[in-house]
């Protein structure tokens, strides 16, 4: 399914803007822009209306009341125009940008609620079937359950359950002087299977 | 992107909710959290109030009111005076929110109600909002899931393992094989190296390929 861009956020309109403000309110706006960014998916999936938001810059209102930024939203039309009066524009970006959030994310919200999509998605692990995991790991070598970092040794015995044994006290013995008296690493975990034995060797940061 | 908030969603029996229902609130929720985490800065935020680590701890109710509805609890802690604290939260969501199709729209008005429940906190705490995050702040943070997608195919080893398997069947009684999963870190190659000089001396170096996945692994000959 190609789903149009569901938020497309004009440039904000320099004029009447200092070029100091200019640059931060673009700022602002690329920052909203990188947040309302993590949301792509929700928004596409909660409506296929796209939303487009211009962004003003007019006069403070000539009020008592602290500025604020205003939002108009026409949701039949897919238009949210916000105004940001211009006293804002001195604050830093960072915190413009969250109060510019703080009124875009409740119009997206009315925009998905006017405009929901007609088949809405739902998360993927929801949509599937449960699968159980696989009844027991092969034996033997798996080196998939090997974290960064750590690295998998393994020898040979003779097959014999006292070869096994034997083969494997004398490497411990070999590992615990070679490795991990000097510090270079140790063992964490070992496996003996019909052929084989390994170990499990977390490497050691020898700066 | 650092730790500093928490959707607690484990009051299942709690809210009385539809358990499916309510497991659906609590994977939404966490990917809605995962956001809010990264849009924000509120580590500093809290910061301003208190000590470092602390976090928001939002306990996600549904039930049976039209409205989103937030109060604070007694703040949380251990470790003293400078000890990380949890600032506790019970943000109410209306139950008939969870009963809509589509997750979507559930996670943009989570994340409103989120941001209704920052607010009372700014406030009553008088630390104001957090900053917002821009894109040049993300220090290299892994990218955020698509919850919506299918998750990438799990790496397979299991050709790998069959070759190491093989290997390991051929090795001399003195011989050791030495191996770890691809990419490595120039750490790694170091550590590894250093790994089979004390053990012995190189004699072999093999490739793995799977069609996912890779491995390097080294036959080391042992002096006995």
């Amino acid at each position: 399914m190609d789903d149009p861009d569901p938020l497309v956020i004009r440039k904000a309109d320099p004029a009447g803007l200092t070029a100091a403000r200019s640059k931060r309110m673009q700022t602002a706006i690329t920052t909203v822009e990188h947040c309302l960014g993590l949301w792509h998916s929700f928004i596409a999936a909660a409506t296929n209306h796209p939303l487009h938001i211009a962004v003003t810059t007019p006069d403070d209102p000539d009020s008592d009341t602290a500025p604020a930024v205003s939002a108009h939203l026409d949701t039949d039309q897919g238009h949210l125009h916000l105004q940001v009066p211009r006293s804002l524009v001195d604050e830093p970006p960072s915190r413009l940008a969250a109060r510019i959030l703080d009124v875009v994310v409740p119009a997206i919200v009315v925009h998905a609620e006017n405009h929901p999509h007609e088949q809405p998605p739902a998360f993927w692990v929801s949509t599937q079937a449960w699968q159980p995991p696989a009844d027991e790991p092969e034996p033997g070598i798996r080196l998939e359950d090997l974290l960064d970092g750590d690295a998998l040794l393994i020898a040979r015995h003779d097959g014999t359950p006292a070869g096994a044994d034997s083969r494997e006290r004398t490497l411990d013995d070999y590992l615990c002087e070679q490795l991990e008296s000097p510090g270079i690493a140790v063992r964490d975990g070992a496996l003996t299977t019909d052929t084989t034995l390994s170990w499990t060797l977390e490497l050691l940061n020898s700066d | 992107m650092t730790f500093w908030l928490d959707p607690y969603t484990r009051f299942k029996s709690l809210t009385g909710v539809d358990p499916v229902l309510y497991e659906r609130m609590r994977s939404v929720s966490t990917e809605v959290a995962e956001r809010v985490t990264r849009c924000f800065a509120g580590s500093a935020w809290l910061r301003r109030r208190f000590p470092a680590r602390s976090y928001v701890n939002m306990r996600l109710l549904p039930g049976s009111d039209a409205t989103v509805g937030v109060e604070l609890l007694k703040t949380k802690g251990g470790g003293g005076p400078n000890g990380p604290k949890a600032i506790r939260c019970d943000l109410r969501i209306p139950a008939s929110w969870l009963a809509e199709p589509g997750d979507g729209l559930l996670g943009l008005r989570l994340f409103q109600a989120m941001l209704h429940a920052l607010h009372a906190i700014g406030e009553h705490y008088v630390i104001g909002m957090p900053a917002a995050v821009g894109p040049g702040a993300d220090r290299g943070d892994p990218e955020v899931w698509d919850p919506f997608d299918p998750p990438p195919p799990p790496l397979s080893y299991a050709d790998i393992n069959a070759h190491l398997e093989r290997l390991a069947a051929s090795l001399s009684p003195n011989h050791l094989l030495l191996a770890v999963k691809e990419p490595t870190s120039a750490a790694v190659v170091r550590q590894c190296r250093e790994v089979s000089e004390a053990l012995g001396t190189v004699v072999d170096q093999h490739t793995l390929s799977a069609p996912n996945a890779k491995a390097t692994a080294w036959t080391i000959q042992t002096p006995s």
